[in-house]
C-alpha cells in the first residue's frame, strides 16, 4: 500500500504543483473533503474555498480555489481549478 | 542612372528599415518562445478535462444527456456562431489573411446550405477586413494580445454558450491558426458545439467505477462548460504563438531582403563614384595636356 498520493494541481494557464503528498483537503460543492492515500476512485466538483495539501516534512501548502474538479484514481490526484490563487 | 547622393540616401534608408525588421524579428523570436511554453502549460489541464469527461461518459453520465442544454443536438441548423481569431497587428505574412480567407469560404459554404453565420471577430486585423468588405460582425474583440488569459477567454465565450443553451444559435465554430509544431502552423476549423457524440462518449469501457460527488449530472453540468471554455482558451493561446512565429518568419525575410538590397545599392554606388573619379582624372589630364 502506498503511503503517499501523487498530486498535481493545475490551473488553466499551467501546472501549479506536482509532487507526493500525504493528505489533500478540498472544498467540494457539498462540504469539505479530505483525501488520504489509497482513497477509492472519485470525481468531485469543487466549490469556492481553500485547498490544502500536506507534504511530508514540509509546511502545508494552501490555495484559494473557485470552481473546478478533483479526480482521484490509483493514488493519482488531479485538481483542476477554474480559478486559483495562492494563499 | 541615379546620382551618387541619391544612392547614398537609399542605402541609408534600407539600412534603417533593416534595423527595424531585425529588431522585430528578435522580439518575435523571444515572444514565440514564451507563447510556446504557454501552449505546453495549458496542455495537461485540457488533456485531464477530456479524460474526466471520458470517464464520466463511461460512468453513465451521458444517459441523462437530455437534461443538458449544452449537449443538445439541433435537428435543424438555422444560425451558427463563428469565431475568427486574427491578430491585432499586421506585418506577419499570411497569418491574418489565411484565417480570414478560410472564414470567408466557410461562411459562403454554410450560407449556401441555408445556415446564417454570426461572425465574432477577434483581433483588429479581422475587424478591419470586415469593415472593408462592409460585412456585419456580431461582436468584435481586441482585448487579446500575445498573452490571452483564461478569464478573458471565459468572458468572450460565455455569452455565446448561453445563447446556444437558449437555442438562439445551433452551433459554434472557431477558426484559428493551429500550432502543430514550431515549423508547422495552419488555419483550422474547429467545431465546439454541438458536441458530437464520440467526443464526449469516447471509450465507454471506463477503467473504473468512480464515486461521483455530489452527482454525475452536477459534475457533467459543470464539466461541459469548463471544457468548452478551455478549448476556446487553448485556441487563443495557440493562435497567439502562431502569430509570433508568422511575424518572425516575415521579418526574417524582410531583413534578408534588406541585406540584399543594401548590397546591390552599395555596389551601384561604388561604381557610380568610381565613374565620377575616372571622369575627373580624365578631365584633369586633358586639361594638363592642353596647357603644355
Amino acid at each position: 500500500m502506498a503511503d503517499t498520493i501523487h498530486c498535481s494541481v493545475l490551473s488553466p494557464e499551467g501546472s501549479i504543483f506536482e509532487g507526493e503528498v500525504t493528505f489533500i483537503e478540498a472544498h467540494a460543492l457539498d462540504g469539505r473533503l479530505g483525501i488520504l492515500p489509497n482513497h477509492a476512485p472519485i470525481i468531485t466538483a469543487l466549490g469556492d474555498g481553500p485547498l490544502r495539501i500536506r507534504i511530508e516534512g514540509q509546511d502545508d501548502r494552501k490555495w484559494q480555489v473557485s470552481g473546478g474538479f478533483l479526480e482521484m484514481l490509483d493514488n493519482h490526484a488531479s485538481i483542476l481549478a477554474e480559478v486559483l490563487t495562492e494563499d | 542612372m541615379a546620382t551618387a547622393r541619391e544612392l547614398k540616401n537609399k542605402i541609408r534608408s534600407v539600412a534603417n528599415t533593416k534595423k527595424i525588421t531585425r529588431t522585430m524579428e528578435m522580439i518575435s523570436t523571444a515572444k514565440a518562445v514564451v507563447c510556446k511554453k504557454r501552449i505546453e502549460a495549458t496542455q495537461p489541464y485540457g488533456d485531464k478535462l477530456a479524460e474526466i469527461l471520458r470517464d464520466l461518459g463511461g460512468a453513465g453520465g451521458r444517459s441523462e444527456s437530455g437534461s443538458f442544454p449544452l449537449l443538445r443536438i439541433p435537428e435543424q441548423v438555422h444560425r451558427e456562431a463563428l469565431f475568427i481569431v486574427t491578430a491585432n497587428r499586421g506585418l506577419c505574412g499570411g497569418y491574418n489573411s489565411n484565417v480570414l480567407k478560410m472564414a470567408e469560404n466557410f461562411t459562403v459554404q454554410r450560407n449556401s446550405e441555408g445556415v446564417e453565420i454570426d461572425s465574432y471577430v477577434v483581433g483588429k486585423k479581422g475587424i478591419t477586413r470586415f469593415k472593408y468588405r462592409g460585412k456585419e460582425t456580431a461582436a468584435s474583440y481586441t482585448c487579446f494580445e500575445d498573452r490571452p488569459t483564461f478569464e478573458e477567454a471565459e468572458e468572450v465565450i460565455s455569452p455565446v454558450m448561453a445563447s446556444f443553451e437558449k437555442g438562439e444559435i445551433d452551433g459554434l465554430t472557431v477558426i484559428f491558426t493551429h500550432y502543430e509544431s514550431a515549423s508547422r502552423q495552419k488555419p483550422v476549423i474547429r467545431k465546439l458545439l454541438p458536441i458530437s457524440a464520440d467526443d464526449s462518449e469516447g471509450s465507454s469501457s471506463s477503467r473504473r467505477e468512480f464515486i461521483l460527488e455530489p452527482s454525475p449530472e452536477l459534475i457533467l453540468g459543470r464539466l461541459l462548460p469548463l471544457s468548452l471554455k478551455m478549448q476556446f482558451f487553448q485556441a487563443l493561446v495557440e493562435a497567439a504563438a502562431c502569430e509570433q512565429i508568422a511575424r518572425r518568419i516575415a521579418m526574417k525575410n524582410a531583413t534578408d531582403n534588406a541585406e540584399e538590397m543594401s548590397k546591390t545599392y552599395t555596389q551601384l554606388y561604388n561604381r557610380t563614384r568610381q565613374g565620377a573619379i575616372t571622369q575627373e582624372i580624365l578631365e584633369v589630364i586633358a586639361g594638363a595636356e592642353v596647357m603644355s
